[in-house]
């Protein structure tokens, strides 16, 4: 994504706002459709949650009132559309839906020897994107937000809607659960 | 007494174990090189020297920074996944969709064509009723003349007497019962577009 200019964008939106929200679906789209993909698993559900964010962007602009930031208002957008529809799924499989504490992450110790062993299968980020498509949508989204957009635990507080204490702990919560399937498929594979 | 002033000047947050899991004694435990390693906090020059030279001397969270960096790599993948071309192409039909019903050029007027529809049933009531009064042979009128009358001294029993019973009176009846069925047609589907 290139240097997105949220003042001029505003400035933009106000004197044309169908070319200037052109410009912010260039350079939001990938990264909203992305988080899409973390809460649906599939392609087309994605892109119609991507467009269901884009809509709601577009028919909220004007209220728009700068806040926060427009990236963090963007990502909150697309909070919501993910987990309305991971609540709706959730509710129909009996999936963990994304207010529910998970308790199975837990701290795992780690062996420096199976790390070295296994360093190639770790740097191949095929077996990493697998074993992060074995999380809970929640849990995939929070990683996201926090890896990819690289949002603050503020800006990640505000995008949620969760306590600072929340957004922490269910970030930690993911990366043990994250470094507990690694060794688990690496044991199983040995 | 300089234990404490290590402790609480040289290295803050305090550690209080201050052991590594490999048992080798460092200035930095394992618990708070996790946790650098876990949250994004800006670190110090300092701070960074002396995780650096822990996860050098401890395994486990060596392998911890190790997984920590691998995640970042894949996680934020340096091409992003792409919608499909037709990603654009559909939004802005369902946009242009979505404008047509905000932007209603109807709209502005449909608080008028509200109220007159309201009107037009009011009015085809009113004529429902005075065709069920004629037919009634004035009975609701002849009450209200007898509760009147004494008041103003007028018999208005006497009017509906003169009221013609005639085939225009069914033509009132026909339309005040379509006007009220298309007016309150008309009523439900604005209250639902809206």
């Amino acid at each position: 994504m290139g240097v997105f200019d949220e003042r001029q964008f505003l400035e933009d939106y106000r004197l044309h706002p169908e070319s200037a929200f052109r410009q912010l679906m260039d350079a939001f789209r990938d990264r909203v459709y992305l988080l899409c993909l973390r809460a649906a698993g599939q392609r087309q559900p994605a892109e119609d949650l991507a467009q269901e964010t884009f809509i709601r962007i577009w028919k909220g602009l004007a209220q728009f009132r700068g806040e926060s930031s427009l990236a963090t208002w963007i990502y909150h957008i697309t909070w919501n559309v993910c987990a309305s529809f991971i609540d709706k799924k959730s509710s129909a499989q009996g999936m963990p839906s994304v207010d529910d504490e998970d308790a199975e992450g837990r701290e795992m110790d780690m062996n420096l020897s199976i790390y070295d062993a296994n360093i190639k299968t770790f740097e191949n980020r095929q077996f990493i994107s697998t074993l992060l498509a074995k999380l809970p949508a929640p849990q995939q989204l929070v990683l996201t937000l926090f890896y990819l957009q690289e949002l603050t635990y503020e800006e990640m507080s505000s995008v949620t809607g969760w306590p600072l204490g929340t957004v922490k702990a269910t970030l930690h919560r993911a990366k043990d659960r994250m470094r507990a399937l690694a060794f688990k498929e690496l044991q199983i594979e040995s | 007494m300089r234990f404490l002033l290590y402790r609480f000047l040289d290295e803050w947050p305090p550690s209080f174990f201050g052991w590594s899991q490999s048992g080798r004694r460092t200035t930095l435990d394992c618990r708070s090189a996790r946790r650098m390693l876990d949250f994004r906090n800006p670190l110090g020059e300092t701070e960074r020297a002396r995780l650096h030279t822990h996860l050098g001397e401890c395994p486990a969270c060596a392998a911890v920074a190790g997984l920590e960096r691998h995640l970042r790599a894949a996680i934020a993948p340096v091409e992003l996944p792409r919608p499909s071309v037709e990603f654009e192409m559909i939004l802005f039909e369902k946009l242009e969709v979505g404008k047509t019903v905000q932007y209603d050029p109807i709209a502005p007027w449909g608080w008028f064509i509200g109220w007159l529809t309201i009107a037009a049933i009011s009015v085809a009531a009113i004529a429902q009723m005075w065709v069920h009064i004629i037919s009634s042979g004035g009975r609701l009128i002849g009450y209200l003349a007898s509760l009147l009358k004494p008041a103003y001294g007028i018999d208005f029993a006497n009017l509906v007497s003169i009221m013609p019973r005639r085939f225009d009176v069914m033509v009132v009846y026909l339309a005040s019962l379509t006007i009220i069925i298309i007016g309150t047609i008309i009523a439900i589907r604005t209250s639902a577009r809206d």
